[in-house]
């Protein structure tokens, strides 16, 4: 008991210290970061929604420094509140950042911990200042750039979603790489996707277009509702998708052998395909789309689908450590497509 | 008699409480491969030291370790309870410092690190002075109530972004047993010697079912496991080796969208807490408990505060995290003495003791 | 007759006090007790007709009709005060007393007053110690039922009933209880704080150690628990002891319903204990220390609604939690016809202009609604002091430490209630009460 009254009293007096505690009212909530690259200095910029009862809107701040957190201490300085990163959600760079090499930003975003690991990270095809100024100027809440990303909000799978951590284990890991999307500020929406990046150790090497995003979701095992056009004669909806590989050696190549199982709806035709033209359509389709990115994976060395997991059993340590420059290269990807049309829609089928 | 029901889980409990911050860091550090090898090793070597020490002990029934130890030549007694308590010390110094500094990084990054030091050991400190054993045992119960469903949760839910291609190779083909030769393994060590000396206090208070005691680390095991997969399955293994807290971060890293609270690391950062302070009250116990009935009969709140005063000081004199690493390096050599020593010691001794009753019994 | 003497002069300025002789033939006997406890004419005529039936008069056939006492005036005090009606035939100096018709000073026996139930029995205990050892009889009928009374005080008399279950009690238990009730003799007790103070129980604790029921069934399931059964003359409730954590959750009651539902129902007192406990806590820990558990647009929107609120959350959260506690206080003391008044002006009026005037945030006077609610449906009435008390513990700990703070507050807590034990008797038990 009396440890309880010692306990209560000394809490009282210590009421007075608190610690610097900033109540939520008096801190910064930035939604949005943009950091933007040249000649070794930073400019990042902040995407802070409005704390107003009468009005919304977001501001925006921005200041150069030396390092990220040099421009993130220059805002908080001159704000009238403390700026407080942890609800961070989205992380903007510009493409010469990118070009550049985001593992040193990434590193200290992971050491600061003031920042979650699982912030979105996003390229901008622009220059920063005017990707902010129109999000600036168009009156929302301030918060589409955080529900464009949000998977159970506005994202769409033709969207890549690539949080930090992810380029984190990108940059150290010997068999995975990440695709960032590319976005910038749209014409008539406020957003407008224009791809995505390959990254490659954290340095971007390489494009997809949206498209293939899209069936890099697919081969990546993201469950996603999305829409995809079959040559000329149908629409389908990929209802559901399962990817199952087995890696296998043959005369020191590394095979894999992939069956790809899509189940759709057909959503639109033209003319009047049969299922089995559908099929064989979809299968053409995917198989090429497949072969063009992986041409691209190939040339650039970056593994983005992971490719090398299959294969972990078969290499010693090092060995997989030369998987991007050595292995990947040499890797022969048989795809097998096998589609399963669940329903045609209210019509039958023809 | 408090059942054995509450041994086991206070067992259990502390142990969780001492698993998922430094010990996945140290496994992952040991070895590049099939980092269940090292756990096994070392999950198997703390149930054959918990089995010897366990069976020392029953041959003893209801004593406990310090009440068959004083009754011993004073060398053997020194030679044993002596390093167990310069353990217990060194182990509520390093529970204590680490914990607080978990908790500044984590959600207290602008409180002093002396003031959560001071929470870290006052609140074990009033546990062992309001209490006895068997409050601290009730304890066990109440908190594994509370905080077992968050604790638990957070796990499971810790599974969300595993790659399950990051554990090949199962088996690796050479180099397999090189984690024994690291010094990182035995620093790993400690998440297995922290608890297992507590069993020996209890004989005189409660029962301690070796049945129990196994069964109860049936549940540690996947425990262990998980505590080192779950990051290098999220992260792999070159990326995991890189950070500091590496189950934390892949707790950080979950996404659970119908939550109102958007950092679930904090829960469970909060049931860890709540079983890491449960274990220091333990420790300071057994400490108070061995001067007391050892060396000097000196009131017990004295011991208490004497015991607190001295950690708390060390702990204010470690600067920095490295001298932290340094200090668990350097208690290896006393982490395996007492857990080599202790328990052949104690078993040696119940044998001896058996054979005697025995021979008393038969000469009757 | 010179015994009577003595006890009319000790009387004498009581205007209570009767003496007033029948004639019998040619016998007389003196009739003598307190008009204030005794219903005077029909006791008298009780004892005067059997004896008129039965002519020719016979001392035998005076004393069979009650108990005949030492003819000292010490001992007829004593009785008079215990409100019996006393006879002494004049002759002989034969002195007896006689249980006479009493006044009625007690309610008959009706609905509980503090506690609720919705299925057991509503008879309630009252004041009259018969009657509710009655009412215990009635509801466990058992030849091991044992009942012993205590009289204790030196200045003032008061009866003291223990009443415990032979078989299931714990002898423990029984002895230590015993020894000190028999070493009370000599102190008062007719309040539970003399109570407390005659069984050693700690002054300052949280906790009390006993628990106070109304209600006659769960007095007859504590005995079944081995749990002992206490009753003050003139107190209307039963006191058990000693009190475990379960009296904080379950109630008899709930056995009357199915078993499904009396398990969710005593979860749910749980999570209102815990929620009570937390809630405030957590509104502060989150304000003001640690935001970033909140997802972002719940942040968002607490952010706003305090947007104004001119000091930290700790103080924003005392400040309302003082009112509230003032209006519970108010309630209680306020006849029933007003009650609702203060609760209007203190809940709607109030707490709407407390937030038009940007004093505190509308989250907080949800949080404090929720726990004010909450609080409630902890069983019995001293249990929900102590939650409403330690939740002030939580409040500063997470204004100083966050979330942190609250954990260290509830392990605090856990750890003062496993520490708890009476007469032996560890607090943190579900049923059956044993020894540590």
């Amino acid at each position: 008991m009396k440890p309880i009254l010692v306990a209560a009293a000394l809490s009282l007096l210590l009421l007075t210290g608190c610690w610097d505690n900033k109540d939520i009212n008096h801190r910064a909530l930035p939604i949005a970061m943009g950091i933007g690259y040249k000649n070794g200095d930073y400019t990042v910029y902040l995407d802070i929604p409005k704390v107003s009862a009468s009005e919304k809107g977001i501001e925006v701040y921005s200041e150069h420094g030396k390092s990220i957190n040099e421009a993130i201490d220059l805002i908080s300085m001159n704000l009238e509140s403390q700026v407080d990163l942890l609800h961070l959600k989205v992380i903007v760079v510009d493409k010469p950042f990118a070009l550049h090499g985001l593992e040193e930003g990434i590193a200290s975003i992971i050491r600061s911990r003031y920042i979650a690991p699982k912030t979105v990270f996003v390229i901008c095809d622009q220059p920063l200042d005017r990707f902010f100024k129109r999000i600036d100027d168009s009156s929302n809440d301030g918060k589409s750039i955080y529900d464009f990303f949000q998977k159970d909000a506005g994202w769409s799978p033709q969207i890549a979603f690539t949080q930090v951590w992810k380029i984190f284990r990108s940059v150290h890991s010997y068999t995975n790489d990440v695709v960032l999307p590319i976005i910038k500020a749209g014409d008539t929406t406020i957003l407008e996707s224009t791809g995505s990046a390959i990254m490659k150790n954290g340095v971007m090497v390489g494009r997809l277009t949206n498209e293939q995003t899209l069936l890099y979701n697919v081969f990546n095992g993201d469950n996603l509702m999305g829409k995809i056009e079959v040559m000329n004669h149908a629409t389908v909806q990929i209802v559901s998708n399962r990817l199952r590989c087995r890696g296998r050696f043959q005369q020191g190549k590394p095979i894999l052998k992939s069956t790809l199982y899509l189940k759709v709806i057909i959503v639109d035709t033209t003319g009047n395909p049969s299922t089995e033209k559908i099929k064989t359509e979809l299968k053409i389709l995917v198989t090429d789309r497949f072969n063009e990115i992986f041409k691209i994976v190939r040339r650039d060395k970056a593994d983005i689908f992971g490719l090398g997991q299959h294969f972990r059993d078969d290499f010693s340590r090092k060995e997989l450590s030369q998987w991007r420059e050595k292995y990947l290269p040499q890797l022969q990807i048989e795809l097998d497509v096998k589609t399963v049309v669940r329903n045609t829609g209210n019509l039958k089928s023809p | 008699m408090t059942n054995s029901f509450n041994v086991t889980l206070a067992y259990i409990i502390t142990h969780i409480g001492l698993i998922f911050f430094i010990y996945p860091t140290d496994v992952i550090e040991s070895t590049s491969q099939s980092h269940w090898m090292p756990v096994v090793t070392a999950f198997i070597f703390h149930l054959v030291i918990v089995f010897t020490y366990l069976k020392g002990l029953s041959y003893f029934e209801g004593r406990n370790l310090v009440m068959i130890m004083t009754n011993r030549h004073p060398l053997l007694a020194w030679l044993t309870l002596l390093p167990v308590l310069l353990y217990l010390l060194d182990v509520i110094i390093l529970m204590v410092r680490a914990n607080a500094e978990i908790i500044s990084i984590v959600c207290l990054a602008n409180t002093p690190l002396w003031m959560l030091m001071l929470l870290m050991l006052l609140i074990p400190g009033y546990m062992v002075i309001r209490g006895n054993v068997k409050s601290l045992l009730r304890l066990a119960l109440l908190i594994s109530f509370l905080f077992a469903l968050p604790c638990l949760f957070v796990i499971s839910a810790s599974f969300q972004n595993i790659d399950w291609r990051y554990v090949l190779p199962l088996i690796p083909r050479r180099e397999a047993f090189n984690y024994l030769a690291h010094p990182s393994f035995y620093k790993s060590l400690f998440a297995f010697t922290g608890v297992f000396l507590l069993l020996g206090y209890f004989p005189s208070f409660a029962k301690v079912k070796m049945k129990s005691i196994f069964l109860g680390g049936l549940v540690l095991l996947p425990m262990y496991l998980i505590s080192v997969y779950v990051p290098i399955l999220t992260l792999g293994e070159e990326t995991a080796l890189q950070l500091q807290y590496p189950y934390i971060f892949a707790v950080d890293t979950l996404e659970i969208d119908w939550l109102m609270f958007d950092r679930v690391t904090v829960f469970l950062l909060m049931s860890l807490i709540a079983f890491g302070l449960l274990f220091i009250g333990f420790t300071i116990w057994q400490i108070m408990y061995t001067i007391k009935y050892s060396f000097k009969k000196w009131n017990s709140t004295l011991i208490v505060l004497i015991v607190l005063l001295i950690v708390y000081t060390v702990c204010l004199c470690i600067p920095d995290w490295q001298l932290v690493d340094q200090f668990l390096q350097w208690n290896t050599f006393l982490r395996i003495y007492i857990s080599i020593v202790t328990p052949s010691i104690i078993f040696v001794l119940g044998l001896i003791h058996h054979s005697k009753v025995n021979r008393e019994l038969n000469s009757i | 007759m010179f015994t009577l003497d003595a006890v009319k002069v000790h009387f004498s300025t009581n205007p209570d006090f009767v003496l007033s002789r029948i004639h019998i033939g040619d016998e007389v006997i003196s009739v003598t007790g307190l008009k204030s406890l005794i219903n005077f004419p029909q006791s008298v005529h009780l004892l005067r007709e059997p004896l008129l039936a039965l002519e020719p008069f016979t001392v035998q056939k005076l004393v069979e009709m009650g108990q005949e006492l030492p003819a000292s005036s010490d001992r007829i005090i004593d009785e008079i005060l215990n409100g019996m009606l006393i006879a002494v035939h004049d002759a002989t100096d034969v002195c007896i007393s006689i249980i006479p018709v009493p006044q009625s000073l007690s309610r008959s026996i009706s609905n509980p007053l503090t506690e609720n139930n919705v299925r057991g029995s509503s008879s309630a205990f009252n004041e009259d110690i018969d009657t509710n050892l009655g009412l215990l009889r009635k509801h466990v009928n058992s030849s091991e039922l044992q009942i012993n009374h205590y009289s204790c005080g030196s200045m003032t008399k008061n009866t003291v009933t223990l009443c415990f279950l032979n078989q299931s009690i714990d002898p423990n238990l029984l002895h230590s209880i015993t020894q000190l009730l028999e070493s009370g003799a000599n102190s008062d007790l007719s309040t539970l704080k003399d109570l407390s103070k005659l069984f050693k129980f700690p002054l300052l604790t949280l906790v009390s150690s006993y628990l106070v029921s109304e209600l006659p069934q769960t007095a007859s399931r504590a005995l079944k628990d081995g749990k002992v059964v206490i009753f003050i003359e003139r107190l209307p409730f039963a006191i058990i002891l000693p009190s475990l954590i379960s009296d904080m959750f379950m109630t008899e009651d709930d056995l009357n319903h199915p078993m499904i539902y009396s398990v969710l129902l005593r979860s749910l007192r749980v999570i209102g204990a815990l929620m009570t406990l937390m809630a405030p806590g957590l509104y502060v820990a989150i304000v003001s220390v640690n935001p970033d558990v909140l997802r972002f647009e719940l942040a968002h929107t607490i952010a706003i609604s305090r947007l104004d609120v001119p000091y930290p959350a700790i103080i924003e959260a005392l400040l309302l939690l003082l009112i509230l506690e003032l209006i519970m206080e108010a309630i209680i003391r306020l006849p029933s016809s007003i009650g609702p008044t203060v609760t209007m002006v203190g809940g709607i009026v109030l707490g709407e202009a407390v937030v038009q005037a940007k004093l505190v945030s509308s989250l907080l006077i949800i949080v404090l609604a929720a726990v004010t609610i909450a609080n409630a449906t902890v069983v019995g009435f001293q249990n929900s002091y102590l939650i409403r008390l330690l939740k002030y513990l939580l409040l500063f700990l997470s204004a100083l430490f966050g979330v942190t703070g609250l954990l260290a507050g509830i392990v605090i807590i856990c750890a003062y209630l496993s520490s708890l034990t009476t007469l032996g008797v560890p607090y943190l038990q579900l049923k059956q009460p044993k020894g540590e």
